[in-house]
């Protein structure tokens, strides 16, 4: 067939699985998952088949991954055309609001406190804005599609670089853009999107780096000049993202220490020049990284801490040593209404990569441990296979999970190192199409396991109204209050809410909504069966949050997902503690709709209030 | 390279004219109007980049946009923090012409550094065309030098 000729047939079934992706995404809000959801596969499925059959035929490869990367961004898109819907991508895009308001870095937002320190992609996104006249929303949409469409050309160039054949570099990128991070997580307007291109880059820089390094001809210019555009990309990641500088930096000394030419771990043999080549890179990030948190950052610390303290904790309860009285094991899809064969794909997706390390690492160990090319790899894919235990604890779910779009990169190369080290490529003919026959379906098993496993249903499809989502839990009557809100407090008005509502808030109306934080316990509000305290009053008022907005069925109904306002929160709200806030003269009713109340705060007045009632009930 | 073919057009993305014109574009982003200001997307995501990587004398075909337009995200990002730590406001009539002269600067130091290698490397081509009695192969060695 000629290259054209395929080309246009690749572009009519890129077409179709376009349209079969749109075509779930607009049944999605009224039917039932069990409809929809396998016709979302079949288009994605299609598509990423067909940019692998034509990234495989060998011309235009970048291209065609760099397709592949932007296509992923379609289920996001559709998700939320018109503005942030995730928890994260709300924050930022509240962050990057001000930072064109403003026209200042380093702001704030109370859904997530530490991305002030982190203004990285807040700047590229408000860069955007300006020099092209986009709309903050657009803006922030051209930089995830950019950031995206890369990936894949980085994790390819990558392969290259270890090295990998060309085919298998193509599939490492295809098995990569399958990983659990990829279609909904890394699409996302959050620092991790532009994050991780800028900590790929570096990585691919640094392999090539060393590739050069292992064919010779490099000089000390070369490498000086390679090493100062690695010290700049670095600058760059830690300033955007820390779990992302962190990952690097751990990727960067698997690397050091597993990709050739090596002579002993010091590389003695090598020379000073590959010594300088090989080491600097890791110690460059590490650097960085610690200088920002030291000086500008020191709130990184406390913030990450908890994501490594809390699982150790609790796997050291589970075998006995520590204390505790809950229950720290999670259920596998405990509240999910993935279907059936979602979840069986789920579990054999890590099945599979386990299989396949095994038998490679295995067959290295017998025949091939001179050749080091995959250790990188095997590396990787263990530290992925490691991590995956620890979603099942509690506190070590988001921690793990936002590893794996880095470890991820090792998985993607397992394809390669098994057929390199099987030579199935020599194999006969029958062998070499099962072969086939099996990584197609393998690669069709990861793409919708990883998918499930990464990310509830609610945060993959629209649907109907669904209290505790972070993504359906906004409404028509949400909207109508956000533009109330909007319209008459302005943007900017301190707002006192649950999670949900002020999420809407945040996205829909511009407004500051504080979250419950150590010496601000709004969820007393909601919870205590006395009076706020005044000392909460007087925070709220310092801060300048002046109105109060209640959504009446936190009263009705217990959040599945996430907690209202804390971990640990009652179960559920008393309705009479709903109730009370319409008796409680300084609060005066602004709006009111059937689910929702909105109160502005007469401080002056609580203030003479509170000392007759703090006792009530 | 393939006259004519949508290789060379995209070779074109990498070419020092049209990152020249990228930096022109950065610096009167300001005053563009209406959607001939979307023309700066383009040159934002990849004049900076590929400048600076001439500058560095890595690659600068277009395969390297891989690379050219995360280092560009990256300069932006460190001219943002330049000017907030010089207290200068950010908008587009700062950050449009500061990138613009960072793009130029780059390219500047890339022509001079060019013309460098040039110069010493002139004798050495005479001597040794003049030892073989032909030039090297018809390849431009400047093109050599920026390319590499």
């Amino acid at each position: 067939m000629s290259g054209s000729r395929a080309n246009l047939i690749a572009a009519a079934l890129i077409l179709a699985g376009a349209a079969l992706v749109v075509w779930a995404y607009s049944i999605a809000p009224t039917s039932r998952i069990e409809s929809y959801d396998p016709i979302f596969w079949a288009g994605m499925v299609l598509v990423y088949l067909t940019v692998t059959w034509r990234a495989l035929s060998g011309r235009h490869v970048p291209l065609w991954l760099a397709f592949l990367g932007l296509f992923a961004v379609l289920p996001k898109f559709w998700m939320s055309p018109n503005g942030p819907i995730y928890f994260d991508e709300t924050a930022h895009f509240a962050l990057l609001r001000e930072v064109i308001s403003t026209g200042h870095l380093f702001q704030s937002t109370p859904l997530l406190p530490i991305g002030k320190f982190y203004p990285g992609m807040e700047s590229v996104a408000a860069a955007i804005h300006w020099l092209t006249g986009l709309s903050p929303w657009e803006s922030a949409l051209v930089l995830v599609a950019v950031a995206h469409c890369l990936l894949p050309v980085q994790v390819y160039y990558i392969a290259r670089a270890l090295p990998v054949r060309e085919r298998w570099a193509v599939v490492a990128a295809v098995v990569y853009a399958a990983n659990p991070s990829f279609m909904y997580e890394d699409v996302q307007f959050a620092y991790e999107t532009v994050a991780i291109l800028l900590m790929f880059t570096i990585v691919r820089i640094y392999t090539e780096a060393l590739a050069a390094e292992r064919s010779g001809g490099r000089t000390w210019r070369a490498s000086l000049s390679t090493t100062l555009l690695i010290a700049l990309m670095c600058v760059a990641c830690v300033v955007t993202h820390h779990l992302t500088s962190l990952t690097g930096i751990g990727l960067l000394l698997v690397s050091a220490v597993t990709i050739g030419p090596m002579s002993g771990l010091l590389d003695r043999k090598g020379g000073a020049r590959r010594l300088f080549v090989r080491y600097t890179p890791p110690l460059m990030l590490a650097g960085c990284f610690t200088l920002w948190v030291v000086f500008v950052a020191p709130g990184t610390w406390p913030y990450l801490f908890p994501h490594v303290s809390q699982p150790v904790q609790q796997v050291l309860k589970l075998v006995g040593i520590g204390h505790g009285t809950s229950n720290p094991l999670r259920t596998l899809f405990g509240h999910s209404v993935a279907p059936e064969y979602e979840r069986i794909a789920a579990i054999a997706a890590p099945v599979l990569i386990s299989l396949a390390l095994l038998f490679a690492g295995l067959r290295w160990l017998r025949r091939h441990r001179s050749q080091t090319v995959f250790l990188w790899s095997f590396a990787l894919a263990a530290v992925y296979l490691v991590t995956l235990p620890l979603t099942l604890l509690g506190g070590g779910a988001a921690g793990a999970h936002r590893t794996w779009a880095s470890t991820f990169l090792g998985v993607g190369v397992l394809p390669a190192a098994v057929a390199t080290l099987f030579a199935l490529d020599k194999r006969k003919p029958w062998l070499r199409h099962t072969a086939v026959t099996v990584g197609v379906a393998s690669l069709v098993v990861l793409l919708v396991g990883n998918v499930t496993a990464g990310m509830p249903v609610d945060y993959r499809f629209p649907g109907p109204y669904q209290f505790g989502s972070d993504t359906l839990s906004v409404t028509p009557e949400t909207l109508r209050l956000d533009g109330w809100v909007r319209t008459h407090l302005g943007t900017a008005s301190g707002v006192v809410t649950d999670r949900y509502t002020a999420l809407s808030l945040t996205a829909h109306a511009a407004a500051i909504t504080p979250l419950q934080v150590p010496g601000l316990p709004i969820a007393a509000i909601w919870y205590n069966r006395r009076p706020p305290e005044p000392s909460l009053m007087f925070g709220l008022q310092r801060q300048g949050d002046d109105y109060l907005a209640v959504d009446l069925r936190d009263g009705l109904h217990h959040p599945t997902e996430s907690p209202l306002f804390v971990p640990g929160e009652p179960y559920q709200v008393r309705e009479k503690d709903m109730t009370r806030l319409a008796r409680w003269p300084w609060l005066h009713l602004l709006y009111a709709s059937p689910n929702y109340r909105l109160y502005k705060i007469d401080f002056n007045r609580y203030y003479l209030w509170y000392p007759f009632h703090a006792e009530d009930e | 390279m393939k006259i004519g073919g949508w290789h060379s057009r995209l070779y074109g993305a990498c070419d020092p004219g049209l990152l020249a014109l990228g930096a022109v574009l950065l610096i009167c982003s300001p005053i563009l109007p209406g959607l001939l200001r979307l023309a700066v997307l383009p040159a934002l995501l990849l004049s900076p980049g590929y400048a600076l990587m001439r500058l560095l004398g890595r690659d600068v075909e277009w395969r390297s946009a891989g690379i050219a337009v995360p280092v560009s995200i990256m300069l932006v990002i460190l001219c943002s923090l330049a000017l907030y730590v010089s207290s200068v406001r950010l908008d587009r009539l700062s950050l449009g012409p500061v990138l613009g002269a960072v793009t130029a600067l780059f390219l500047a130091g890339s022509y001079s550094r060019q013309m460098r290698f040039s110069r010493s490397e002139n004798p050495r081509r005479r001597a040794a065309v003049h030892a073989s009695g032909h030039a090297d192969d018809g390849v431009d060695v400047r093109e050599r030098a920026t390319s590499r």
